[in-house]
């Protein structure tokens, strides 16, 4: 292995020696630079690292060896030949002292200079592919650091506790959610046994898998820790198999489930409401369509068109409760589309108002309306319609008659704050606590005879906390009820 | 002298129907529409059997009911009959007594009620406090 085309410095300050070996050299394809000065080679000498350097030993203004130290002390793996009269052979060994590879004596004929320049070409090779091959080390190295701190970062960072066991049930990784969430306060040390970290209902999966139960699969099992904080972890765990099928250890995957479950729970509390709501205008119904055929309240058209009509309000009232119900359940799933844009308030909610016109005519109620003009918001038109339709609709049913609605809305700074006060049934402080939960009615013998589903003020809220709003109550029992909404006029996204 | 029996339900429609019933087949029927009227009709009304709602203002106020009847010395050993709307299977856990085997109430019967069955229950439950 040589360099087929090196780039050679000649130093000699004599003319014909210099374009003589430069001749020698081109003819071999490599690329030759002279210097016919020491001052001259060690400038281009030092300023760049050729494969081969020829020096003369005398050249007038400087010991060739000045050259030579000042070349292998900008490069030291610099390969130099000193070229040298017999004269000077002595001094021309001595140079190999100072790091000089050879040396060729003063006359020479071009199959020694080509034999000489072959064999130090071949060693700039290896001393060339050394250096390569160190540099591929030290990058790979590098790399391997960079990604094994890489891969370590991303373990550390996961949100799920991770561990890896070995075959010797030793704990050889670990992450700092595997600490956090199994709240292990001791130190663990590479090495420790599992069993004496893990909480015991854990034990169970490592001692399967250790015991080959599992057939080298995965398990995957919801664990209840109970102390020292109440969890439900899902834990993975898989065993890590090798080329040859033999299991080399274990790693876990723990997630918290906890919420989850926590959600779940809700999530079948809620059906089971609902259930009880359906359940209840049903068994009414019921009541009466029995009533009636048993004919037990007689048979008068009075006492018939009273359980119908009873029928009738209680069908109404399941049929709402059914919509009310697709309604949370579209809200939940976000599949509802809103068309937000500006509109005016003020003309929604005097139109609204109008259109109870009638209804409160019935209960002989007295309406004070205050709305200030050109309250304009984005929000969609039929979300917002039904907040004040449901706020004006319940001031009306639990108003007392010849009682008093107030509207009133108004700017205040960037929101606009709608009030709807009724002077009726109001509520005691231990209703006005539940008010906005799902399926709470107040229910008290003044409410009797009042229908609803018990979600309406929970879809209302729904509405008023997705547009960043706020929705309050103020309330006094037996005298009357405050409903404030209040609302950003500027929709962010 | 006609039985007497107390109604305790916050569904107005339910308790006028329930009384319809009672009443026709020859009890004598008084109501209330929450936990705490009924407490203070117990002793009033001293009816020989209650039937009572498993939910009336909040959840499981029925429950709250049963176990203070329960715990009285003077109207603790009146029978309760609960109707319930949920599947007690699926249904709430409830700590309703001193441990969880401890019902505090004589029968359950599911909504919708059947009107037959009521009465029936109503009778074999009355029946058999009269023999103990």
């Amino acid at each position: 292995m040589r360099i087929d085309k090196a780039k050679i410095l000649v130093v000699d300050d004599e003319m014909g020696m210099r374009e003589g070996i430069k001749r020698l050299l081109e003819i071999e394809n490599h690329q030759v630079d002279t210097a016919e000065t020491g001052a001259q080679g060690i400038s281009l000498g030092t300023a760049f690292e050729y494969d081969l350097y020829l020096l003369d030993l005398k050249i007038g203004d400087c010991d060739g060896t000045e050259v030579l130290r000042q070349i292998k002390a900008r490069y030291p793996e610099a390969i130099c030949v000193i070229v040298t009269a017999y004269a000077s052979i002595d001094t021309a060994v001595e140079t190999t002292r100072l790091g000089a590879y050879h040396y060729i004596a003063k006359p020479f004929s071009p199959e020694e200079l080509y034999h000489l320049v072959g064999r130090a070409l071949e060693r700039r090779w290896y001393i060339l592919e050394a250096r390569r091959l160190r540099e591929e080390q030290e990058r790979r190295l590098m790399e391997v650091a960079h990604e094994k701190s890489r891969i370590r970062t991303i373990i550390n960072t996961i949100d799920d506790g991770i561990v890896v066991v070995n075959q010797e049930k030793q704990i050889v990784l670990w992450n700092p959610r595997f600490v956090k969430l199994l709240e292990i306060d001791r130190k663990i040390n590479v090495g420790d046994l599992v069993f004496d970290i893990l909480p015991e209902n854990l034990h169970e999966q490592f001692n399967q898998m250790f015991a080959g139960q599992t057939e080298l699969k995965a398990i995957k099992q919801e664990v209840v820790i109970h102390a020292p904080a109440k969890l439900v972890i899902m834990v993975n765990t898989t065993p890590i198999i090798n080329t040859s099928g033999e299991m080399l250890g274990v790693v876990s995957v723990l997630r918290d489930i906890s919420e989850l479950k926590q959600l779940d729970l809700l999530k079948s509390q809620f059906i089971n409401m609902a259930a009880h709501e359906l359940k209840a205008p049903l068994s009414a119904i019921k009541g009466y369509v029995e009533l009636l055929i048993d004919r037990t309240l007689g048979e008068t058209l009075e006492s018939y068109k009273q359980q119908l009509d009873r029928s009738r309000e209680r069908i109404d009232a399941l049929v709402s409760l059914i919509n009310d119900l697709l309604n949370i359940s579209r809200m939940e799933a976000g599949t509802i589309r809103r068309d937000i844009e500006p509109i005016d308030l003020s003309n929604l909610l005097t139109h609204t108002v109008e259109f109870f016109h009638t209804d409160m005519d019935k209960r002989s109620l007295t309406l004070d309306s205050s709305i200030e003009p050109n309250l304009v918001m984005d929000a969609d038109r039929e979300e917002i319609q039904r907040v004040f339709t449901n706020l004006i609709s319940n001031a009306i049913k639990y108003n007392k008659e010849n009682g008093k609605i107030t509207v009133n809305a108004q700017r205040d700074n960037g929101y606009i704050r709608v009030q709807i006060a009724d002077t009726g049934i109001g509520l005691k402080p231990e209703e006005k606590e539940h008010l906005f939960e799902e399926f709470f009615r107040a229910k008290n013998p003044l409410t009797r005879n009042i229908t609803g589903t018990g979600l309406g003020l929970t879809i209302l809220k729904k509405i008023v906390d997705s547009y960043a709003g706020r929705i309050e109550v103020e309330s006094e029992f037996e005298s009357g009820s405050t409903f404030t909404v209040i609302l950003p006029t500027n929709q962010i996204n | 002298m006609a039985q007497k029996i107390l109604i305790i339900d916050d569904d107005f429609d339910l308790v006028e129907i329930n009384k319809a019933f009672l009443q026709k087949a020859g009890f004598q029927v008084d109501c209330a529409y929450n936990g705490q009227e009924g407490l203070q009709k117990i002793r009033t009304f001293a009816p020989h059997l209650i039937i009572l709602d498993v939910m009336m203002t909040s959840v499981g106020e029925g429950f709250e009911v049963a176990r203070k009847i329960r715990m009285d010395k003077e109207m603790g050993k009146i029978p309760i009959l609960m109707l319930s709307s949920v599947n007690r299977e699926v249904g709430f856990r409830l700590r309703i007594g001193p441990d969880e085997d401890w019902n505090p109430v004589n029968a359950f019967i599911d909504k919708p009620v059947d009107y037959d069955k009521l009465i029936n229950k109503v009778t074999e439950i009355l029946n058999s406090q009269k023999e103990s």
